[in-house]
């Protein structure tokens, strides 16, 4: 259940702006990733999700012993699934709280 | 003597791997024709044990010497990059499970796979190979691939060069196709014994006409000295090395031993020589005409663009792409070796019997069985442009593990962002080492990179191929 804050009471005509803003708050909660779509078909963010996704997959420690520090864990992939914006942020943190794409070359 | 240009070698290989290895493929239909850009020809060539150097013999010299196996037929095929055969041969370079999946509900299908797990086989999927030249028509049967690489310089059009190895198993000539066979017939009774003249005319046939002398007897009626002239025939190093001669009665029939398409010159002539009584039929029948079937051309209508290639891979900083409007990406290549274990020589091997048309000589040496995968290994290199920083150098130097190591090489659009692919991609891999040169007066950067083991994914490398097959691509 997503309730939504309009910042208006009965008594009051609602502002356009807030309630724009609260609307798309509210869907930037809800925006999910697919990634059971063909690579081809994603756009440049959902890709750039997608890779840095399945680089935590592939590097992480499956077991508690440091010799299987970056070994994988496939069930950590995110092919074949669907993901919200909030398990990206959990699965990726400060990589994606920092922006998806860093290109070290830049611009060409 | 007719004589052959390289370039005109035929060349053909299975569409399919081989349900077992050494099961080759029989039909026209099973069979993709294939160019090189460096032609060759195949003969097998046979291993031979003798004594030549053992004490006792009172000389160093060999006194006898055995057959043992057939050695090892190798071939390999350079050319463009191509989304029918050398994409089939990418996957079976790989060996695991293919999978096809439907792009997006388009025309377009990718077929993928990773590496065979060694630890539950070691066979990689085996191709029948047809190879054609003159005389030397062979089917080789178990033919696997002992490296494969994808390669391209600047923009250029991405290439291909796979490397195939044999078990040694052939048939030759290759027998796909209808022999042609030119029947005559013998009619009247000798009256004056000499010799009868028979001319044997084929358009592939050293020595053609030839002109064969037979002798007859006087009273030979047809079916007797017909029976002469089969023998005659079958003793003529010209003629019995292109024909099996067979026939009963007054029948004199050759059989071309080599499929090509019908040749309307093909005729045996009979006549009185210096004999008599030989009723003369210089035209045979054209029993059954000549059909060669294996495809004529090859597909590889569908050009991948040197412009379209993408490189790419992420490291801990996020996804890197190489190429683009930089320019920076003057050469890449990518490939895997598969150190096929050769000379697995077992009791129990197979023989391939090899007969002498005209001597009958025979001899059946064996081939191996088995064509396993050694210790496979993965590389890739990619020469770069040196610009003002050089944060690979920093990749490398900080040992930072790469994901996801894609070497793509692009075609045209087959639907929607559907583009005809062949990709390699390393799961998990690291710069390994960073080499500095040049590349027509321009500093630059070479990258060799190594694939490592990927727990996650079970592999080393994965292959994927985007074209418009719906099934049965591996």
């Amino acid at each position: 259940m997503i309730s939504i804050d309009l910042g208006y009471t009965d008594e009051t005509d609602p502002d356009p702006d807030l309630v724009q803003a609260a609307a798309q708050e509210a869907l930037s909660s809800l925006k999910i990733f697919d990634f059971t779509q063909p690579l081809e078909l994603m756009d440049a963010q959902t890709k750039n999700i997608y890779y840095r996704l399945r680089r935590v997959a592939l590097t992480a420690q499956t077991t508690e012993f440091e010799s299987d520090k970056g070994r994988g864990d496939a069930s950590l992939l995110p092919d074949g699934k669907v993901y919200t914006e909030s398990q990206v942020i959990e699965a990726l943190g400060e990589d994606y709280a920092q922006g998806v794409i860093i290109n070290k070359r830049c611009c060409g | 003597m007719p004589d052959f240009l390289l370039d005109n070698v035929g060349l053909w290989l299975s569409k399919r791997p081989e349900t077992s290895l050494n099961n080759g493929y029989t039909l026209n239909t099973d069979y993709l024709k294939a160019l090189t850009t460096a032609p060759a020809f195949v003969v097998p060539t046979i291993e031979f044990t003798s004594d030549a150097g053992k004490p006792g013999n009172g000389h160093e010299f060999p006194t006898r010497q055995c057959p043992t196996y057939v050695g090892h037929p190798a071939f390999s095929f350079t050319d463009e990059i191509a989304v029918s055969y050398p994409g089939r041969l990418l996957l079976r370079a790989l060996g695991g499970a293919v999978t096809t999946a439907q792009q997006g509900g388009t025309a377009a299908y990718k077929h993928s796979c990773v590496m065979l797990d060694s630890l539950v086989n070691r066979q990689l999927p085996s191709t029948t190979m047809i190879a054609q030249l003159g005389g030397a028509s062979f089917r080789l049967d178990g033919m696997v691939v002992d490296g494969y690489r994808l390669s391209q310089n600047r923009a250029d059009v991405p290439q291909y060069s796979v490397d195939l190895v044999g078990s040694g198993d052939f048939v030759s000539p290759q027998a796909i196709g209808t022999a042609q066979v030119e029947t005559a017939t013998a009619a009247g009774t000798i009256g004056t014994p000499g010799n009868a003249t028979v001319i044997v005319t084929a358009a592939g046939m050293p020595g053609s006409p030839r002109t064969v002398s037979v002798a007859v007897a006087g009273a030979d009626t047809a079916a007797t000295w017909a029976g002469k002239v089969r023998t005659q025939l079958a003793l003529d190093p010209f003629v019995a090395y292109f024909f099996a001669i067979s026939g009963a009665s007054t029948s004199i029939v050759l059989t071309a031993r080599y499929i090509a398409a019908n040749d309307t010159t093909m005729n045996i002539s009979l006549d009185n020589g210096t004999c008599t009584g030989i009723t003369p039929a210089p035209t045979s029948a054209n029993t059954t005409a000549g059909s060669f079937t294996l495809p004529a051309t090859a597909d590889i209508l569908t050009c991948l663009d040197g412009n379209q290639t993408v490189i790419s891979w992420t490291d801990t900083g996020g996804v890197q792409t190489l190429t683009g409007s930089g320019c920076a990406v003057r050469s890449s290549s990518i490939g895997v070796s598969n150190a096929t274990k050769l000379n697995d020589r077992c009791p129990g091997d197979p023989t391939v019997t090899i007969t002498d048309p005209l001597t009958a000589l025979v001899t059946t040496p064996a081939y191996v069985s088995k064509m396993r995968h050694g210790a496979r290994s993965a590389n890739a290199q990619v020469v770069l442009t040196l610009d003002a920083t050089i944060p690979d150098w920093f990749t490398y130097a900080t040992n930072d593990v790469l994901t996801d190591v894609t070497f793509q090489y692009r075609g045209a659009i087959i639907a929607s962002t559907f583009r005809y692919m062949l990709s390699l991609i390393m799961p998990k891999a690291r710069i390994t080492n960073i080499s500095t040169g040049q590349d027509d007066g321009d500093a630059t950067l070479t990258l060799d990179l190594t694939a490592f083991w990927d727990s996650a994914t079970s592999t080393a490398l994965k292959a994927e191929v985007i074209n418009t097959e719906t099934a049965n691509y591996d």
